[in-house]
């Protein structure tokens, strides 16, 4: 009787249909607006978080650096060469791209030189841009965005942002790529015996997976109206993202949203209250996700209950 | 510049020891267990509060403190091995999961001496006669001679442990070869949580007397030691302790000759730019040790 | 010659495991390789495979020297390769472990699914296709190992100890692949140490012993030299 119901597409269209009505109809709710904008930022974090680590298991342990160099080549091209801001945000997600492939030599390396390596590149770069001349970057007191703050278009176009980061993490799982993912992630040694490039799509999905974070940063950069090193290029962010993505469920599409969501509202409403718990509260999510939940929320639910996988994608 | 750039050298010898030391024990842990210690540094912050404690309340110096840090490090080391590494040693991809453990772990400390004392700076005063020594024309200061001269010694104990003793011998045994060293008798699980506990040993016993080198202490200190540490172990060649030593020379020499030449705020981009290109281009580090690379 | 092997050396740390091997399979041949364990013959296979670069010596395939290609390259030029242990993806459905040669084929989507259907069916494995590769029998997955190298057309399939604990009909089933493939033209190289089966299907054999090779010839020589093989196989 149930099975009527869990009918696969209709499912997944009902929830899409709930989520879409709630961020469309989000500047009329009374909710405050910030709290869903970053509520969006974050499913996007999660989401192409998920399609670097949940599908190559390489942990970009400076994650937030494609984040920072959004928000900086946005905030930098508009305010000191004039470009129009949504231009400024493309040419930024650019900038993330242009990064990701300068650091593709790094993915030939085991897993944790990886992180190792992506973390110092993420920290260095924080360093140097905050030494860079005050009239490129603003050193360490950043850039001010205010004369274009637009909290209603800025919120429509993350909107927009989080909807492709989704679809383009949906498109990528069901196609050839998403099957070489799994296929390099399952066992890479088979996967190179039979013919799978290794290398290449591993780049592939790294190239896919730093464009979103730094659109991201653009888009925040315009909608919070400032910048500087420490808040762009802060841990935290990467910490986050980690976790968001950890607790829903790496490898899967609903994991990243789910954990996402439930965490970052947690997160806004201890934030309000204990500021300094949250640092501890995310140390102790981590720990306890790694050794006792690495498969999240979504990852234990579907093995409890196998047919669930034919739901949820 | 002739003479900063000699200064810079003495400089780096006596801080190279002590990067070495911090290295040799992250080492000994990641080569005998596979373990990343990512909390490493905040280990050592917890020593350097404790001896800060121990100086304001008790007035104990931080020579006399190890008589209580080294056997505290050594069990709790031990401790944690049995409570957390069986766990990860089950898990998909062991280092990964230590490297994120860790990295909790090294959250929730900071956290809760964050939540405890507070983010300001503490000092400590120094406790011992003479400030300063003269040498020739440069002025060393005697904490960071004491730090040099001890640790020297725990350098030299260690190596005489891993290459005289029975217990050493069988940590390097396990380090090249974890599965082998069951067929020869000995019990990884035994060797590997002491090995954790005398890693946690040695950053104790470098964080206790770190104040006399670097007075300042506060809750978010320990990252920039874990990242020498890794940087040292990198340098030296990973699951080579020994090595440790001559990477933290190597690298205490080039960041403080590094100074002389580049503003300060850049030189944590030399740790990176260190760090990067080892293990990019010769991820067996400089000595060579275990197998790094993809 | 389809394939050459010359002077062939592996190296780990002090121990040679291949030492300057040579030898060379016709087009179409099927060549056996036999020795005892440690003898250096799956080291070969991997060499070959370019899952192993060899420290000294070349291979060469259809006139083309591959000893420094990556695997996926060799790959791509049509040798496929199996495993003792199967190396199917565990937590792929079974067409998704058929697909994976084939993702850079330009052929569309849905022709390669009935391609795939239809080796399925020939391997009597279609009704099994949603399931993950994990819940098969070691047998099953030892046959979906091969269906999948199928795929893509293989000139030449190298296969280590494919009759390693299967059931006997299983084993019948297996040559009957293989000689089905000879017959279209498939060159085969075969680690094994099933004497039967290796007599069965082999037109050459050739015997390694501590990486080197000790004997090599017709089937029907090296069968009459049994003493010889026992003396090494019954160490």
């Amino acid at each position: 009787m149930v099975n009527i119901f869990l009918n696969r597409r209709r499912v997944i269209f009902f929830f899409i249909f709930l989520g879409l009505l709630f961020f469309i109809s989000g500047p009329k709710l009374p909710i405050q607006l910030s709290f869903i904008f970053y509520q969006m930022l974050w499913i996007t974090m999660a989401i192409s978080f998920n399609i670097i680590y949940g599908y190559t298991g390489y942990l970009p342990f400076g994650y937030v650096a494609f984040y920072g160099v959004g928000s900086y080549l946005t905030a930098v091209l508009w305010s000191r060469l004039g470009i129009p801001i949504i231009l400024s945000i493309i040419m930024g997600g650019g900038g993330g791209i242009l990064l990701s492939l300068l650091f593709a030599g790094t993915l030939r390396l085991r897993g944790i030189y990886f992180a190792i390596v992506n973390f110092s590149c993420a920290m260095a770069l924080r360093i140097l841009i905050a030494n860079l001349p005050e009239e490129i970057a603003g050193g360490s007191f950043g850039i001010h965005l205010s004369a274009i703050y637009n909290p209603m278009i800025s919120y429509y176009v993350m909107l927009g942002v989080m909807v492709l980061s989704i679809v383009t993490l949906w498109r990528v799982s069901i196609s050839r790529l998403g099957i070489a993912l799994r296929c390099i992630r399952d066992d890479a040694q088979a996967a190179e015996v039979m013919g799978i490039d290794i290398a290449k799509t591993r780049l592939k999905a790294w190239v896919l997976a730093a464009f979103f974070p730094s659109l991201a940063g653009g888009i925040d950069a315009w909608f919070s109206g400032i910048i500087d090193p420490a808040s762009s290029f802060n841990l935290l962010i990467t910490t986050k993202a980690i976790v968001y993505a950890m607790f829903g469920g790496l490898g899967t599409i609903t994991g990243p949203i789910v954990g996402a969501i439930g965490l970052y509202t947690l997160d806004y409403i201890i934030w309000g209250r204990y500021p300094l718990l949250n640092l501890l509260i995310l140390g102790v999510m981590i720990s306890l996700l790694v050794l006792f939940f690495p498969r999240g929320i979504i990852g234990t639910l579907t093995r409890r209950y196998p047919s669930l996988r034919k739901v949820i994608i | 510049m002739g003479n900063l750039l000699l200064q810079a050298i003495l400089s780096g010898i006596l801080l190279g020891m002590i990067y070495g030391l911090i290295g040799a024990g992250l080492n000994i842990i990641y080569g005998v267990m596979r373990v990343v210690n990512f909390a490493h540094g905040e280990f050592l912050m917890i020593a350097a509060y404790m001896v800060y404690w121990f100086s304001v309340l008790y007035k104990i110096d931080p020579l006399s403190s190890l008589l209580a840090i080294i056997p505290l490090f050594f069990l709790a080391g031990m401790i944690i091995y049995y409570l957390v590494v069986p766990r990860l040693l089950k898990s998909e991809d062991p280092e990964m999961a230590s490297f994120l453990t860790f990295y909790g772990i090294s959250m929730i400390i900071t956290a809760l001496v964050l939540i405890a004392w507070g983010a300001d700076p503490r000092g400590l005063r120094f406790p011992y006669s003479t400030p300063s020594l003269r040498v020739g024309t440069f002025y060393l200061s005697t904490g960071r001679v004491i730090h040099f001269v001890f640790s020297s010694i725990t350098a030299l104990a260690l190596a005489l442990f891993l290459y005289r003793t029975y217990l050493g011998k069988a940590i390097r045994a396990i380090i090249q070869n974890r599965d082998a060293v069951k067929i020869v008798g000995i019990d990884p699980n035994r060797i590997s949580s002491i090995a954790f506990g005398i890693g946690l040993m040695l950053v104790g016993m470098t964080g206790a007397l770190i104040p006399l080198t670097f007075p300042g202490i506060t809750p978010g200190m320990g990252a920039s030691y874990t990242l020498v540490a890794f940087v040292v172990i990198v340098l030296g060649g990973l699951g080579n302790p020994m090595g440790s030593l001559i990477g933290g020379l190597i690298f205490g020499l080039t960041e403080n000759i590094s100074t002389v030449f580049l503003p300060l705020a850049l030189s944590p981009v030399i740790s990176f730019l260190f760090l990067i290109l080892i293990i990019m281009f010769r991820p067996q580090g400089f000595l060579g040790g275990t197998s790094a690379g993809s | 010659m389809i394939l050459t092997v010359s002077d062939l050396t592996k190296r780990f740390g002090g121990v040679v495991a291949v030492d300057h091997l040579s030898f060379e399979l016709k087009e179409n041949e099927i060549l056996g390789i036999i020795g005892p364990n440690g003898s250096g013959k799956t080291t070969t296979l991997n060499c070959i495979n370019g899952i192993y670069r060899g420290d000294e010596g070349t291979i060469s395939f259809e006139g083309r020297s591959i000893q420094d290609m990556l695997p996926h390259e060799i790959a791509h030029l049509g040798i496929g390769r199996t495993f003792q242990v199967p190396k199917i993806f565990r937590k792929m459905t079974i067409v998704e472990n058929l697909l994976a040669p084939v993702l850079d084929s330009p052929e569309s989507d849905a022709a390669l699914q009935q391609k795939a259907t239809r080796l399925l069916q020939e391997v009597d494995l279609e009704p099994l296709k949603d399931n993950l590769g994990e819940e098969l029998s070691g047998g099953q997955q030892k046959i979906l190992e091969l269906a999948r190298i199928l795929m893509f057309d293989p000139k030449m399939i190298l296969l280590d100890e494919p009759f390693a604990g299967i059931h006997p009909l299983l084993r019948a089933k297996f040559h009957e692949m293989i000689l089905s493939l000879h017959r279209r033209g498939t060159t085969f190289v075969l680690v094994s140490h099933d004497l039967p089966s290796l007599y069965l299907l082999s037109s050459r054999i050739i015997v390694l012993d501590n990486g080197r090779k000790i004997a090599e010839g017709r089937t029907k020589e090296i069968q009459r030299d049994e003493s010889v093989i026992e003396a090494y196989l019954g160490r």
